[in-house]
This record gives structure tokens, sequence and C-alpha cells, in this order.
């Protein structure tokens, strides 16, 4: 049978209504023409004959359809039965076949399932951080609010500013805000801190939840006078009050921060069990009152802001309204709403998904193409496996259709096989990604949003087995061809040599060129993330980070606020806790700072110098305000002058060291000892320089930073970190670093002690995961592409193995043997090195955003890749090709 | 006797297909008209669409199967023949048709000739 009745087939089966209707025709143009021969042979005219027949015929246009339809349900029913019937045989004798050469199976399966596994893991973390909505009612309605200053991206906003847009707001429905305070909370076994938010009205309700048990809060709940009530997490209701319902009215006694004393706060509900947050308890507040209109409260960017969008209203609506309360506060608040060039003060509105997920949208899509991309050289390779099978099935594919079998049975027969291959191979990669997940969950990026939503669920199984079979249609198509061209004799005969082979050597070269390319473009990227890594972990970060720990202490009680910054009582307690510390054995030095470096928390503030105290626009730097011998702690080094001493007191005047970008930046090339600067209401005098530091993290810049005296201004509030110089390990020290704490102060909860070396490296872990995974899909990658070119070597070279003993018989060298059967397969590989260069090349700006210090562009990782992929390949092309030296002529020359 | 159509009596068209069908052999569907066209002696003309969707019918339920045959007149044409299920269903009709025509005549009063 000819492939053009096969797919002539296959055309009709999708054309099922227009044969039902050629089969209706013909069997009422029979009845109709009939009758018109009858009366015609009567002597009617043939006009009339018709007409007579037709009047007669009253229902031809209704009989005709429901005939029609008749048909094409018949025809639908059958072939889809015959169809079915016979596709099970195919697998019967696809299966059959594998059980029987389980080599090339458990081969291609892993293969595939490899490629299957790497874009489901990938498709995984797609779905569950990118695709599947969050977990509350018509969530797409919900966006996050948040202060820009300038180029400054908060990711909070201040009081005033959610209190303007509450009042103003037409297009939100709701509105609530949160911030996060201590809770010191006495349970069984000592004191405990709580995670605990202050929220607005609504903050449930924009959410769209509802509580678990209780109520939740009400208006009467705000009021100043009211009783003080609170919420519950479901978990500190289960791990506390052991999921009891007798929880709900249960007291809970906790002291916030600079709260005189403590506040029994009566529990009135428990959040769902799914609703995500970090909180273990939730207290309302109030915001509506004038005192928090004040300009003070524009510098604390400590509000959290949800709105909900009405029906119909969109983000651009809100920013519109944002954007017109703002123009309407500058001139209020001309300091607050000082535009330095830079736009100014804004709001910025970004729907919720967007605001959690961030950078990571971007990384985790390059992910995804890799992960894409190693499928596809997952295919390549199987689909070559395939082509030679093929090729050696060709005397059965022959017999096949000698004994009657069509193309389209054929091909369904290749697709039965195929689909059984990749189905396997489907499941094989739902595996891999179910235990990939797994580990990507342990080694991947503390910080990665919505990681508690990825699994394994029905649409990333639908997506593994979507794409196995799209892998067994691909296969079988591509083999398809070459398993039947050349006609049938030839190949009854015996004759190996005939046309096919010819054609599936030309789609295998094809295939090489493509593998090779693909793998190049990955090799690329993880090039360029190692290297970028490297150049990460070589930054001196500015501090002697090994033998340095850090303790957070959070002080909470009424004794340490009041005073003229709000907090006079943080000195007193650190100074006397730093000095025990110090006491102890092997510890060198100890001293306090709200915001070591690479914590990624960093004070700034407006400083001004003597030269630009009348600038309109100030600009903000690093001020950190840290306790004696702090860079002798820190292990910064001091450039010129001092570092800030026990004697830089409340009794003398305020001292400030800067470091070298700060110095360099506002007099270059001059000694900054002596000078001034301004911040908080008052003037420094610098006293010392000190060494440049990598604050923000060893990936961004070193930015200009300023040091004062924490004794003298005494500005910062919250959590503090007491930074240790040990020459003893943690464990050691821990129990007499807390037992100094408490000495102090008994009530203060110390909640973890930390060592500088584990936060570095938690600072690489991002990075490093970014080479690990760009890393294993290379390395996946250049495995399958070199046994890929060496498999398609060995078999050219048994299939050539006449041709070779002809040359050698006839005199040729060993090098010219070698020439002649590699340089095929080397050009193909060369033609791939170049179009996977230029591929990798055009993409791989898409880097650019999770690169340190590397041009995407980068000449040496480019040459690298290049060099490496051409030695490598060159060996897989050789070895095959050395074998054929090794054939003896006269042996080869009797073969055949 | 003014000729009627099978519309009137529609419910027996389907015997009346199988009992043709049986005494011909496989037919086309206009030999069937011309074939109860005689065997009423011209007293019965079956509407056209009624009798091929019968046809249709029939065959779906099992009772006849079709073939494309060249007919007499050397034309392609659609034959249907009675399958074994379908001889079956004729003996049924051919006697739930005898108890149906013997009742009504009873009550009506009609003197019965058994045909046949």
């Amino acid at each position: 049978m000819s492939g053009r009745q096969g797919w002539r087939r296959i055309i009709r089966f999708a054309f099922t209504k227009r044969h039902a209707e050629q089969q209706v025709d013909d069997e009422l143009r029979f009845h109709i023409e009939s009758l018109v021969q009858r009366l015609v042979a009567e002597g009617m005219s043939e006009d009339d004959a018709r007409h007579e027949v037709m009047e007669r015929f009253q229902s031809y246009q209704t009989t005709r359809s429901a005939m029609q339809r008749n048909v094409e349900r018949k025809v639908v029913a059958t072939r889809l039965s015959l169809f079915l019937g016979g596709l099970r045989q195919d697998f019967r004798v696809g299966w059959r076949q594998y059980v029987k050469r389980p080599g090339f199976a458990v081969l291609a399966v892993l293969i595939l399932g490899l490629g299957i596994g790497a874009s489901t893991t990938m498709f995984t973390v797609v779905n569950g951080m990118l695709l599947d909505p969050l977990p509350y009612p018509h969530a797409d309605r919900l966006v996050d609010i948040s202060t820009i200053l300038g180029t400054r991206q908060f990711t909070r906003t201040t009081a005033p500013e959610f209190k303007h847009l509450r009042e103003r707001t037409r297009s939100l429905e709701k509105l609530a805000a949160w911030r996060r305070i201590a809770l010191d909370v006495q349970l069984g076994d000592g004191p405990a801190q709580f995670i605990a938010a202050e929220v607005t009205r609504d903050y449930v309700d924009v959410f769209g939840v509802q509580p678990e048990i209780g109520r939740l809060f009400t208006d009467d709940d705000y009021r100043p006078d009211a009783p003080r009530v609170a919420m519950l997490s479901h978990g500190a209701w289960r791990n506390n009050w052991g999921g009891n319902q007798d929880a709900i009215g249960s007291t809970v006694s906790g002291r916030r921060r600079g709260a005189p004393e403590q506040e029994a706060f009566t529990v009135i509900g428990i959040m769902p069990r799914d609703f995500p947050s970090t909180e273990d308890l939730w207290v309302p507040i109030d915001l509506t009152g004038a005192e928090w209109d004040t300009p003070r409260w524009f510098g604390s960017m400590v509000f959290s802001s949800i709105g909900r969008l009405r029906p119909g209203a969109s983000v651009d609506d809100v920013r519109a309204e944002a954007a017109a309360m703002s123009s309407e506060l500058a001139p209020l608040h001309p300091n607050q709403y000082m535009d330095r060039g830079d736009g100014g003060r804004n709001l910025m509105v970004l729907p919720l998904m967007d605001s959690m997920v961030g950078g990571y949208r971007v990384s985790v899509m390059i992910f995804f193409g890799a992960a894409a991309i190693l499928f596809a050289i997952a295919l390549a390779n199987l689909t070559s496996l395939l082509l030679v099978r093929a090729l050696e099935k060709r005397h059965e594919m022959a017999i096949r259709t000698a004994l009657g079998g069509g193309r389209g049975r054929l091909f369904r027969l290749l697709l039965a096989e195929t689909t059984t291959l990749s189905l396997i191979g489907g499941g094989i990669g739902l595996l891999i990604s179910h235990y990939s997940i797994r580990l990507l969950k342990v080694l991947g990026p503390a910080d990665m949003p919505r990681l508690e939503n990825l699994a394994a669920n029905p649409v990333v199984a639908g997506f593994a087995v979507g794409i196995a079979l799209l892998s067994g249609l691909v296969c079988a198509t591509v083999s398809m061809p070459s398993a039947t061209k050349g006609g049938i004799a030839p190949l009854i005969r015996g004759v190996q040599q005939v046309g096919g082979a010819k054609r599936s050597a030309h789609l295998r070269g094809f295939l090489i060129t493509a593998q090779v390319a693909l793998a190049v473009v990955l090799l690329v990227g993880s090039g360029l993330l190692t290297k970028s890594l490297i150049k990460i972990q070589s930054v001196d970060p500015g501090i002697s980070v090994s033998g340095l720990l850090v303790m957070p202490i959070r002080l909470t009680g009424p004794q340490y606020f009041g005073g003229e910054f709000g907090n006079e009582g943080y000195s007193p307690f650190f100074r006397d806790v730093v000095q025990r510390i110090t006491d102890i054995p092997g510890v060198a030095s100890a001293s306090w700072v709200p915001d070591p470096p690479i914590y990624g928390r960093n004070m700034t503030t407006t400083v001004k110098t003597e030269e630009t105290y009348e600038d309109e626009a100030p600009q903000s730097f690093g001020f950190h305000t840290v306790g004696p011998d702090y860079f002798e702690t820190m292990g910064i080094p001091i450039r010129r002058g001092r570092g800030i001493t026990r004697a830089d007191d409340e009794g003398v005047l305020p001292v400030a060291v800067v470091d070298e970008v700060f110095s360099e930046l506002f007099w270059p090339n001059e000694n900054p000892i002596e000078k001034r600067i301004y911040a908080w209401g008052r003037w420094f005098t610098i006293v010392g320089v000190a060494g440049r530091i990598y604050h923000g993290g060893l990936h961004r810049d070193a930015a200009p930073e300023v040091y004062v005296s924490a004794i003298q201004t005494p500005v910062a509030f919250g959590q503090q970190r007491i930074v240790i110089r040990t020459r003893a390990p943690l464990a050691a020290l821990a129990p007499q670093l807390r037992a100094a704490v408490w000495e102090v102060d008994p009530t203060v909860p110390v909640p973890s002690i930390e060592a500088m070396d584990a936060r570095v490296s938690e600072v690489l872990r991002e990075p490093r995961f970014h080479v690990a995974l760009m890393g294993s899909f290379s390395l996946a990658a250049l495995v399958l592409t070199l046994a890929g070119i060496y498999g398609l070597m060995s078999y050219w070279v048994t299939t050539r193995t006449r041709e070779v003993g002809l040359r050698m018989a006839l005199g040729a060298r060993t090098g010219q043997v070698l020439w002649a059967v590699s340089r095929t397969a080397l050009s193909l590989v060369l033609i791939g090195l170049a179009v996977g260069l230029c591929l990798a090349a055009a993409s791989s700006r898409l880097l650019d955003s999770i690169l340190f210090s590397v041009s995407t562009l980068d000449p040496a990782t480019f040459g690298m890749v290049a060099a490496g992929m051409g030695a490598i390949a060159l060996l897989a092309c050789l070895v095959p090709a050395s074998r054929a030296t090794r054939i003896d002529p006269t042996r080869s020359l009797r073969s055949d | 006797m003014p000729r009627k159509t099978a519309s009137a009596m529609y419910g027996n068209l389907d015997l009346l297909i199988l009992h043709t069908l049986h005494k011909t052999g496989p037919n086309h569907g206009l030999g069937i008209i011309d074939a109860i066209d005689a065997g009423s002696e011209g007293a019965m003309r079956v509407e056209d669409g009624a009798l091929y969707r019968a046809l249709h019918r029939l065959e779906e339920d099992g009772f006849l199967e079709a073939e494309w045959r060249i007919s007499d007149k050397n034309r392609k044409a659609k034959f249907y023949g009675l399958t074994s299920s379908g001889k079956k269903e004729l003996t049924r009709a051919q006697k739930e048709w005898k108890r149906h025509t013997e009742v009504v005549s009873k009550v009506l009063g009609i003197a019965w000739r058994a045909a046949r």
C-alpha cells in the first residue's frame, strides 16, 4: 500500500463528517437517478422527471441530514473501536519487544526520565510559585503597598501614608496594615518570644479568610479603652494550647517593647491552618488617630499594607490614587516629600503575588528554560537511538508492509512502542522530580517564596504525562520514514545499503549538531554562574569572618526606654553585658551594633558635611551606632586615626568614624580627621577612617558607611546584636554567653547565637545553588551529547568497515583513515559548537540579574566552553574512529 | 382505492422492510419501495425519506447489514440484507402484527380471514 493511501486514511479519520455526507449522497443519488431514468424511459423530459421525483421525495433535506448524522456516529464508533483494539495489540507487541531487548529499553527510559525529571522539577517550581494562585479567595485582587524614596524601594510603608490612602481610596475595597512587634511571653519553660503583629481593622477580612474557631476583631476591639484581645495562629495554638478549644477565652500574658508592664490579652479566635504567616499572635492597633500623622512617622517604614481591589478596579487605579495622595501631602510635609531629582517619595503598588515572588520570577524562569533545553537534548538523543533501531528493524517493517500492514498501521505500531517507552520515562521523571523537589527545599535559598507550596499535584503529573506523550509522538514521527522508505524488495532480499539509510544518517547528523549546540548553551550558563560564584567568594568582606559570633538581643523591659532618643537604657545594659562577655576566657573582645554587615539590615540616615550643609537634598548613608571596640571585634582595619572607644561617652563631644568610601566621596586625597559631619540634629567630629566593608552582602558594591558611638548617640531602636571575637568554639562558649546576659537581666530572651561564617555561607547559598542546578543540567547534557557522538561514530565505523578495509588495503595511513572516518562527525560538532556559542551569546543576557560582576559575554567563559567541548567531542569521535584503524583489511573485504 | 403513504402505518414500516428483504434477498432502497408497491398491487406507496431513515435505523439496530454493490443498471448502490437477528425480528414482528390485527378485528367485529 502506498504512503498516500495511508495518509488519506488518517486524514479521512479527521474528516469523518465529509465522509458521512459522501456516503449518504451516494446512496440517495442512486435512488433519485434510477427514478429519473425510469420516468425518462416512459417519455418524460429529464428536467420534468427530476422535478417529479423530487416532488415525491418531500422530505429529502431532513432525511439526508438525519441519515448523515447517523452514518457519522456509526463511522466514528467503528473506527474508534478498531483503533483502540489495534492500539492494545500494538502496545502488547511493543512491550514484548522491549522485554526481549531490555538493554535498549532501559537506556531509552533513563534518558527520557532524566529529561522529563528535570523539566518536571522546574515546572513544579514554576507552577507552585508563579502559576498557582495564592490561597485566598480572589487572590488576584490583593495588592501590596510600599514606599519608594527616589531609587530606593522599601518593602513596607508608613502609618501616615497608610492612613491617608485608606481615607481616600475608592478603588480598594479594603486596606489593612500590620507591623511586627516582639512580645515576651511567659510560658512553662522560661521566657519565650512570640512573633506578634499589631494589625489594623480589616486585616483578616482583606485576605477573605474566616477564623478556624472563635471570632475576628470587631470595631469595638479597636477603641482605646477596649479590653485587650488577641488572635492566635493555628501553629501557636497547636503547640502551646494543644489545639484545645479552651484556648478561646484564655489569657496570654506578655510585654511588648517599651510597655511599662505586662499586658493580658484574651484569646478571641484562631486563624485557619492554611493561613500562611510567620506570626504567632495578632493584636489590634488603631492607626486612624491624628497622632499617627506626624512627620516623625513618615520615617518609620514598618507597616506592611495589603489592599483588596474592588471588582473591576485595576492596580493602575490604586497607583493613580497613591500618586494623587503623594502630591497632596508633599506641600504639607516638604522634608518628607523632597525630590532629590530622583522622583521623590511615592507609594509602590504591586499585585501581592508579584511582590511576594519578586526577583525569583526571573531565576525560576531561567532554570525552567535550562531544564527545557536538557529535555530537548534528551529527546534528540533518544530519537537518534530510535533511528538506528529503525534501520535495524527495516527488515521487519518491510515484511509487515509486504503482508499488507498499511503505513498508518505501521505508524501506530511505532507510536505504541515509543509511547510505551515515553510513559515509563515519564513515570521515572515524576519520581526524579519528587525527590529533586525535596532536595531543592533543603538546598535552595532559604527565603524562596511559597516553598511550602511546591509539591507534585495533578497539574504537575499532567505536565509530566503531557511531555511524555509528546516525546512519544515526536520519536515515532521522526523515526517513521526511514523505517519503511526505500521500497520493500531490496530489504526483503537482505541488502543493507539502501536509500532510507542516507536520510536517517542526515537526520542523526542534524540531531548531533543540535545536541552539541544546546549543551553549549547550558555549559556557557553554568560557566558564567560559576565564575560569578568565584567572584563573590573572593570578595573580601572587609571584616574577619572566622571566630566571630553574633548574638541578637531585643530589649523590651520598660527600664530600657525613655530619655532624649527614647532608649537610654540600652547603653548601660549592653556595656554591662559586653564587659561580662569580655571577661569570659576564650573571648578576645566584644561589642554591639544593630546591623552587622551581611545581615541584610542596614540603618541609614541623611548625613551632611560642612561643605554640603546648605544642600537642599542631603544624601542618606549607612549610619551604624556601635559599641566600644567594634572595629577590633569585627576585624575592620582602621586606616587613619582611631576607632570608637569606651571614652567616647555622654561626657565628651560626639565622634564619628567614616570608612574609606565615604572619605573618598567627600574629601578625595584629603585627611578627613577633625572634619565634621551632621546627622540626627548634631555635629560629629571625625576621629578615624575605617576600611571598606561590603555591608549589604558580598554581591553588592561597597557603599559609604558612617559609624558613631552607641553610648553617645543611642538612636538605634529594636534588635541589637552583640558581636564577639573568640578563640574558642561556639558550643563551648554558648552557655557562658547566655549566662552573661541573664546575670544582667534574667528576663531577656537569647533566641540564638550564630557564627558569622555560617551566615556568610548562607549568603553564598543562593549563588551556590544556582551553580549546582545549572551545573547538574549541563553535566547531564554533556554526558548525553557525548554518548550521542560516540554512538553515531561507532555506528558509522561499523557500517564503513568495507570502505576502511579497502582504503587500508590500498595503503592508507592511520591518520588518513582516522580523518576519513571522523571528518563528518567533527564537522557536525564544529557546526554545533558555532551555533551553540551564538545561541549562548543571544540568551546569556537573561542571566544578567543573577550574575555578579561577570559580563554575560565573558570571553574567557565562552572560550573555555568552546575549547572544552571541542576537546571532549574530539575524544568522543576519535575513540571509536581509532577502532577503524585496527580493522583487518582482508577480513573486512571478505565480509558481506 | 386511493394511494396511501406509509406514514399512516409508520410503525409497520419496519415489518414491511424486513418482510420484503426476506422475500427478495439483499436489495437497495428503491428496490424495496418497488417490491412493496408491487406487493400491495399499487395500493401502498412508501414515502422515500421514511424508508431510508428506517433502513438506517434497522441497520444501526443490527437487523440489517449494508454493502455497496453494482446494481443491475451498472450503478453503485447500497444494498441491505437481513442479518440473523433481523430474521428473528421479522418472525417476532409478524407474530405481533397478527395478534394485534386479530384483537382489533375482534373489537371491530370484522370477520378475520387468516392471511396466507
